[in-house]
């Protein structure tokens, strides 16, 4: 009996001697013997009150109680722990069970949870925002932002502190080493103030810095800081070449720091003219709410000042902006970052969710048979004065044991699970470097086995039944009247677990059927035996020389050992990056364009391009090395420009953009640019040199001839022998960029995959136990019946009969879920309906067939039953 | 209470709270077992050791007063019987007398 004195005295010495220790041996240490003592605490409450000789005061209270609850718990689990080591197979097969289906959700819940659910990286980074505008009526959906948009934010919103332009590019960066392309993030000086987040070594950007002629100087990622300048605290002040310029190293950036991707290398000061007028989108914003702002506020004032477009850009009129579709987002950065991968992950959680469903429906029926074979055991205690609770306690602590086994062997394989994920998940998942193990991700593993143990204990107590509890002693002596119950609670386990293996096969056989109709796309060219290289050239080149290089270079490139032909772009089909774009007039129509000027996109390409990727020309002329001659000024167009805008005439057409007028010499056929889902984007194709697009880099791409290509040190050799200063930058095969641009998609197909395997697996065990027990169980009827003249194809149909009707009902029950589930995963699925007919008949059929193959195994050993045996065996 | 003998841990508990004066608490005795005795004895030890000399009539027990240092609550003191006092002395003679014997058998 403990008093509440006695309780705030023990309270007392505990906090006492923890905040002594804290002080002694750190919090850590502290905390560990803060438990142990409380633990040692407990018991020698528990052992006194048993005694029953604490001190003086006498106050029966609740602690009373719960002591007394967790003695007996304490009994129980002693118990249980003896049972199981009596059968350790039965125990091993329980738990090793559980063990996976609780890994699969641990794993996943750690990538969703450190994706979906864990704060960005940066101090309060729940107020930093994105802002972007849409214009679907200049044919894109993301602009971004502009210069003089994020100009005017920052001035007029009151809602938020700061606003900070940036933009991705790649710089060659020269001296303190190789020659390299890095990624810079180029960002106005206060996006460090949006992300909270300052140098640790050296000084953050000043205003001064991004002026129009101001010094260059940049700021380090630790990485880069390391790699490249052996983390040497010298290095500030120090001077590299970045693009041919010589640039000031002003600090270093804390270790972990990756905006907006682990990719970052550098980051450099972005000038942004106060005079821009509505200019250039694609310009990327992000935002720092002010103090007491909310998101709302902020979405309402971004709303408001959008009307003021026309006021502060008067090229802009309002109804030109309204046909352009103008609209706006405003969203948690975070939103932004994982809005890519979050449906994915939801979905990919519920589907785990299933298996462990599955696994501890396998579990339960385990239980559910132990339960069987220890009636007497239970008998024995319940007339020895064992109530419905106390038995209750007894399958509780059994099947708590097994989920903490389970549990701590699931925490184990979800581990290694998730080195596998993060080492060969896409690597365009956002925040996977970030994946890993925290106490979110423990509790989370605790609560989840814990919630199957009790799950698991409802089984067996439910079997019990409403019966008088005393008729179990009756039931036990013989006889299979008490297992009724059971039988049937047992086939809707099966029905369950059948239902929930239909809903997965059915989900993963939409992924695959996509995945398999995604890659049958025509991307426009032949990938096959395709090797890209890029090279980059100093920004202040000029143009002749540039193009002078990369022919050079194709030369060379050429001679290469089973190199077939070569070619050039500055951006290649799905190799990522981004295209330029504008607007544009075809001269002999210029009233087609209407109030929304028409806009295409652009790239720069060399003779021979076309030929090596395979692009068909479909009218007109090749590109030609002497087309680079400026006063030629042509362009060639693809299939769907020429639809398009061009409406039939083609060759001989001049194309106004950009203050260029380009004569249409070609049309080609249609290259996917971004990804192989989209739909093929109107494009204009001009000659490298043309001043429409800058020299600064290309892609080559060379089509080998059957054996091995060549490797990335013969190229950097061929780049050496013209200019051993140029970066070679990312040697990839086209069947490379390929599955690259479909990784996300393989990795959800996958994942699934291996769900619904396992899922069907674990699904047939569950199927073939119920119906060998079923079996079983009636031996001694199969005897009589064989005995009284029934052949043994009739006692197999009679016993797949009764395993067929749980199939059928699990797969009718599965297709209604499967039919409401699947439409959670409409956007993920690509040309393919989620209630596609064949794909649900087809894992209708895989669930039939392996279904029948597991209820005919015990089917036929029923058929060879002898019945003088089974007979005999009753007596 | 039939046995009355003093196992090690009880021993030194029993000292170290009379060695503590009238600030021997549950914390205050874990403490001095670990720093003076060179033991570390998880509390729930150091109860069940306190509780036994206090059914052996060696201790008393009141309630004290609460500080902050154990947020703000109170604490069970402890304080030596006349017999718990005796009971000290005499395992302290029993000592000494072996020790004495012990120190003249050897050469």
């Amino acid at each position: 009996m403990v008093s509440r004195e006695a309780l705030e005295e023990m309270e007392g010495d505990l906090i006492e001697l923890f905040k002594s220790r804290v002080e002694e041996i750190g919090i850590w240490r502290a905390r560990v013997r803060y438990w142990h003592d409380a633990l040692t605490v407990f018991r020698h409450v528990l052992r006194s009150t048993r005694d029953g000789a604490v001190t003086t005061r006498h106050r029966r209270g609740i602690l009373e109680a719960a002591s007394m609850t967790l003695a007996t718990a304490l009994t129980e689990l002693k118990h249980a722990v003896r049972v199981l080591s009596r059968y350790p197979g039965y125990a091993v097969a329980a738990s090793l069970t559980l063990a996976l289906g609780l890994a699969a959700n641990v794993a996943i819940f750690t990538v969703a949870n450190a994706v979906l659910l864990r704060p960005l990286p940066y101090p309060q980074s729940d107020r930093i925002l994105s802002i972007r505008h849409h214009s679907p009526g200049l044919g894109m959906k993301d602009v971004a932002s502009s210069p003089g948009l994020v100009l005017r934010y920052r001035d007029h919103a009151r809602t938020l502190a700061t606003v900070a332009g940036y933009r991705m590019s790649d710089v060659n960066v020269a001296g303190s080493g190789a020659p390299a392309r890095l990624r810079a993030l180029a960002a106005t000086p206060d996006l460090l103030d949006v992300l909270a987040t300052q140098p640790t070594l050296g000084r953050p950007f000043q205003p001064a810095d991004a002026q129009r002629n101001a010094a260059p100087v940049a700021i380090l990622t630790h990485n880069l800081w390391q790699s490249r300048f052996g983390s040497d605290a010298g290095v500030i002040g120090r001077t590299v070449q970045i693009d041919g310029r010589a640039t000031e190293i002003i600090g270093v950036m804390p270790a972990g720091f990756d905006f907006p991707d682990p990719g970052t290398r550098l980051i450099l000061p972005m000038y942004l003219d106060p005079q821009s007028g509505f200019g250039t989108l694609g310009l990327n914003s992000i935002a720092r709410l002010s103090a007491g702002a909310t998101l709302d506020d902020a979405q309402r004032e971004i709303g408001q000042l959008q009307k003021r477009i026309p006021e502060w850009f008067p090229e802009i009129k309002p109804d030109l902006l309204a046909s352009f579709g103008w609209s706006f987002t405003v969203e948690p950065l975070r939103d932004r970052v994982v809005a890519s991968i979050s449906r994915t992950l939801w979905i990919l959680l519920a589907t785990v969710g299933f298996v462990l469903l599955i696994a501890g429906t396998n579990v339960a029926n385990l239980f559910l048979i132990r339960a069987e074979s220890r009636q007497r055991e239970l008998a024995v205690r319940a007339a020895l004065g064992a109530g419905r609770g106390r038995i209750a306690a007894t399958f509780l602590a059994e099947s708590l044991l097994l989920a903490v086994m389970g549990g701590a062997a699931g925490l184990v394989i979800a581990a290694w699970a998730i080195r596998l994920l993060v080492a060969h998940g896409p690597s365009q998942l956002p925040r996977l470097h970030e994946v890993r193990m925290d106490p979110t991700v423990c509790a989370f593993a605790a609560a989840l086995s814990l919630l199957a143990g009790l799950v698991l204990a409802i089984v067996p107590v439910a079997s019990l039944g409403t019966r008088p509890f005393n008729s179990l002693v009756r039931d036990s002596g013989r006889g299979n009247t008490a297992s009724r119950t059971r039988q049937r609670l047992r086939r809707v386990l099966t029905v369950t677990q059948l239902a929930t293996a239909m809903v997965l096969l059915v989900g993963s056989g939409l992924m695959v059927r996509s995945s398999l109709r995604m890659s049958a796309i025509d991307p426009g060219f032949r990938p096959a035996g395709l090797l890209t290289a890029g090279v980059s050239l100093d920004a202040q080149i000029d143009r002749a020389r540039g193009v002078a290089f990369y022919y050079q270079l194709l030369d060379e490139l050429r001679r290469l050992p089973g190199v077939e032909s070569v070619g050039a772009s500055n951006a290649l089909p799905l190799a990522g990056g981004s295209l330029d774009g504008s607007s544009f007039t075809v001269k002999s129509r210029p009233q087609a364009s209407g109030p929304v000027p028409q806009f295409t996109m652009y790239s720069a390409i060399t003779a021979g391009y076309f030929e090596t990727l395979g692009v068909p020309l479909l009218e007109g002329r090749r590109p030609e090395r002497a087309d680079t001659d400026q006063s030629r000024s042509v362009a060639w167009v693809n299939q769907t420009f020429a639809r398009q805008f061009l409406a039939g005439r083609t060759v001989g057409e001049t194309i106004e953009i950009n203050e260029r007028s380009l004569e249409v010499v070609g049309v080609v056929g249609d290259l996917k640019t971004f990804e192989l889902r989209d739909e093929a984007k109107a494009m204009i194709y001009v000659p490298v040199g043309d001043p429409l697009i800058n020299v600064r880099s290309m892609q080559t791409v060379m089509r080998t001839r059957g054996g091995p290509p060549p490797d990335v040190s013969a190229l950097r050799s061929a780049v050496d022998a013209l200019n051993p200063s140029v970066p070679l930058t990312t040697v990839k095969t086209m069947d490379e960029i390929l599955q690259d641009s479909m990784a996300q998609m393989a990795f959800t197909v996958t994942l699934l995959g291996v769900a619904a395997a396992a899922a069907l697996a674990l699904g047939m065990v569950g199927l073939y136990g119920v119906i060998s027990y079923a079996v079983s169980q009636r031996t001694a009827e199969i005897g009589i019946r064989l005995a009284l003249g029934a052949s043994p194809g009739e006692v197999s149909a009679l016993v797949l009969r009764q395993g067929l009707v749980v199939v059928a009902a699990g797969m009718a029950i599965g297709i209604a879920a499967a039919a409401a589930a699947t439409q959670f995963m409409a956007s993920l699925l690509y040309e393919i309906s989620a209630r596609d007919p064949g794909t649900f008949a087809a894992a209708a059929a895989v669930l039939l067939t392996v279904s029948t193959v597991a209820t005919y195994l015990p089917a036929r050993r029923a058929a060879a039953i002898d019945p003088a045996q089974s007979l005999r065996r009753q007596e | 209470m039939k046995d009355r003998h003093l196992g090690e841990l009880e021993e030194l508990t029993l000292l170290v709270v009379v060695s503590l004066g009238p600030d021997a608490y549950g914390a205050a005795v874990q403490k001095g077992l670990e720093r003076h005795a060179g033991r570390r004895i998880a509390l729930g030890a150091v109860y069940g050791a306190l509780e036994r000399l206090e059914r052996k009539r060696y201790l008393t027990s009141s309630v004290g007063e609460a500080t902050r240092q154990r947020g703000g609550r109170r604490k069970r003191v402890f304080a030596q019987t006349p017999e718990g006092s005796r009971a000290l002395r005499e395992i302290r003679r029993t000592r000494e007398r072996l020790w004495r014997m012990a120190e003249a058998a050897e050469p």
